[in-house]
């Protein structure tokens, strides 16, 4: 796992002026920037914590990435049907 | 010759200042354990404390990632992340520096940042404890969720390097050290909410007993299934008893879902 790209992303997503904003508008261009695998890639647009901590990323880091992208703590590993 | 006047430990979630009343039968407790807690600090006539506590990726990234780090700085401001506290704490620069000089002269030749900024972990603390605000904060991180941690065994005798190096100091300085972390919780897990008072309650039976010591038998491995990787911060809390050498007197423990986890300060009977 690309683990130290995620890392950045979820750190740059919280701290870098105007990232979030581009991210919400075009949230794959903002993805070329990081060394991320086409795997990695489609699990941080879908928001996918469950994939992303089974294929190793960090929990913390994870929380982060997740509550930044507007997905709270309580909700990360909540069933994306609603369930 | 410097006096450790006080050592303290107490957890440090978000909750606690996003969140204060959420189940005030078990909060307004907990708040009026950080006041005497406070009180004591204020007491004690500080010069400056090392407050020992860690990082969520605010601060440090993989790109340099240390297992120790001393803020140095004059002052150090808060990230203020996910609606945490914020602000600028004075710090104690010279102080610093002679710790610094102390701690890699008993082997701990711990990172240094002249621009460390603080997330929750120190800026909660430094919310429920004014005293320690005003004494001067001079920050120390503690890698707790990084693997490869340090040992358990190195954060103890992290604390027991502090306390000489303290007591080595020119002056009468006084000195006070509060970790920050734990007790039981999880972090961006499933189980997150969950919290073990079986696990808390026996930590802090052994910290009561003076027996830190016993603590080094557990490996990360069990506290991380046990009680989950916020509990893998009580580094922090081993390094404040290490520092003291004497048992814990607790002034609070409630396991507190609201915020999601157990709620644990204490303050330890500094060693002669």
């Amino acid at each position: 796992m690309s683990v130290v790209g995620l890392n950045r992303l979820a750190r740059d997503l919280e701290h870098t002026p105007d990232l979030l904003a581009a991210y919400t508008a075009a949230p794959e261009d903002v993805l070329t920037d990081y060394p991320l695998t086409a795997d990695e890639g489609a699990a941080v647009l879908q928001r996918d914590a469950t994939w992303l901590l089974g294929h190793g990323m960090n929990p913390v880091a994870l929380r982060n990435l997740m509550v930044v992208l507007g997905v709270g703590h309580h909700e990360m590993y909540a069933s994306r049907d609603g369930s | 010759m410097g006096h450790l006047a006080l050592a303290a430990a107490t957890s440090h979630v978000g909750a606690i200042v996003k969140n204060p009343h959420a189940d005030p039968e078990v909060s307004d407790v907990l708040h009026e354990a950080w006041r005497r807690l406070d009180a004591d600090i204020a007491a004690a006539r500080l010069d400056a404390v090392v407050l020992v506590a860690t990082d969520h990726y605010e601060t440090f990234g993989l790109e340099n990632y240390p297992a120790f780090c001393l803020g140095v700085a004059d002052a150090h401001t808060g990230w203020a992340e996910f609606g945490n506290p914020g602000g600028t704490v004075r710090g104690g620069p010279e102080l610093a520096a002679r710790l610094l000089d102390g701690l890699t002269e008993r082997g701990f030749d711990l990172a240094r940042s002249h621009t460390m900024r603080l997330d929750h972990s120190f800026m909660v603390p430094l919310a429920k404890l004014p005293a320690a605000a005003e004494a001067g904060v001079i920050p120390l991180f503690v890698n707790c969720n990084t693997a490869p941690l340090p040992t358990l065994r190195r954060c103890l005798d992290l604390g027991r390097a502090l306390r000489e190096t303290v007591r080595a100091l020119p002056g009468d300085a006084r000195v006070g050290i509060i970790g920050t972390g734990g007790l039981s919780h999880w972090v961006g897990l499933p189980r997150f909410g969950d919290v073990n008072e079986d696990f808390d309650r026996g930590l802090l039976d052994l910290l009561t007993r003076g027996d830190a010591e016993a603590v080094l038998a557990w490996d990360d491995a069990q506290i991380l299934d046990e009680a989950g990787n916020g509990a893998l911060e009580i580094r922090t809390w081993l390094v404040a008893a290490g520092a003291a050498d004497g048992p814990a007197r607790v002034y609070a423990y409630r396991p507190m879902p609201a915020w999601t986890v157990g709620i644990g300060i204490s303050g330890f009977e500094v060693a002669p």
